[in-house]
């Protein structure tokens, strides 16, 4: 398909689902009778909801970091060259996985603690509770737990250095990475800053949006603000350190 | 662009593993296994330190073949 074709797909693409979401919300607005103010309220309340279910579906992550460490831990006594390849793909897995698993959570927790009171007094007092047990828990056992998962690492490669209760465990790991690791992490982190580029863009454009049928006040563009100033600053900053010396 | 090279050959013939060669000319194992796989070209500095350790130069080990356009 030509690019100028590509782009018109997109355009329309995007048109139509803009319209789509539109309908949907008028439609929803005439059924139950409310502006779309009442229905953004009451969409952001039950996103607590979602919140506290997201507290327990956090922990299949946790659980597939977990056997995918096992089976690690497992093969890497009697695993060859050609075989620890394979386990140094599940032991970085399963630390993906635990990182998507402490990220999630406390999102989680953060929407449902948004409506604390509202939860605990609509008859959710023991799902809610269960959910600050298992928020705290989780949080606990998956620092052990990737701190097993960099033991056994620093097992199969000698050379790399970090301890995850150490303040400095991130330039330690990185300072004890070779050319070829540390040009991964380079390319990670410019696809990184394209990826959240975008999505500071969006999520911007979603909060002006939303504030004008919901009360969110400043603080939520201030936020997003902050942290993509900060973002830009320190990618030219270091760019450009970088262009100087090598 | 990769480079073609007798990586394996030379470190069997110095009777060294994929993490001792590592520790010599500081890369990891897996960058010694992507070298020798042809998935990873190392730096000048990687390759001059490889040579080193194998007393030969760096065009013995590693050689550079244009793609055909």
């Amino acid at each position: 398909m030509k690019k100028e074709n590509k782009g018109a797909v997109k355009f329309f693409a995007a048109m139509f689902l803009s319209a789509c979401v539109g309908g949907v919300f008028g439609f929803l607005s005439s059924m139950y009778n409310q502006s779309l103010s009442q229905l953004a309220t009451r969409a952001i309340d039950s996103l607590a909801y979602v919140g506290m279910a997201g507290v327990y579906l956090m922990y299949i992550p946790f659980v597939m970091s977990i056997v995918l460490y096992n089976r690690a831990k497992k093969a890497a006594p009697s695993a060859g060259e050609d075989e620890l390849e394979d386990v140094e793909k599940m032991l970085e897995k399963a630390l993906v996985y635990s990182s998507y698993f402490s990220i999630g959570e406390m999102i989680s927790f953060g929407m449902m603690c948004c409506r604390m009171l509202d939860i605990v007094e609509s008859g959710y007092f023991i799902p809610f509770g269960g959910a600050v047990v298992l928020f705290t828990v989780g949080l606990i056992t998956t620092v052990l737990l990737q701190n097993v998962i960099i033991k056994l690492t620093k097992q199969i490669n000698p050379e790399k250095r970090g301890s995850v209760f150490e303040k400095n465990f991130q330039k330690d790991w990185y300072d004890s990475c070779d050319e070829r690791e540390r040009a991964a992490i380079g390319y990670a982190a410019y696809k990184s800053y394209l990826a959240t580029t975008k999505a500071f863009t969006w999520v911007f454009l979603a909060l002006v949006v939303l504030s004008l049928v919901y009360p969110i006040g400043p603080a939520p563009m201030l936020l997003v603000g902050v942290i993509w100033l900060v973002q830009s600053v320190t990618y030219t900053k270091y760019c450009d350190e970088k262009k100087k010396k090598n | 662009m990769p480079l073609n090279n007798r990586l394996k050959e030379y470190r069997a013939g110095l009777g060294i593993n994929q993490r001792q060669l590592g520790a010599m000319v500081g890369a990891s194992r897996q960058t010694v296994s992507l070298i020798e796989r042809g998935d990873y070209s190392p730096s000048v500095t990687l390759a001059l330190k490889i040579a080193k350790v194998f007393s030969v130069s760096v065009e013995d080990i590693f050689t550079y073949e244009e793609e055909e356009v």
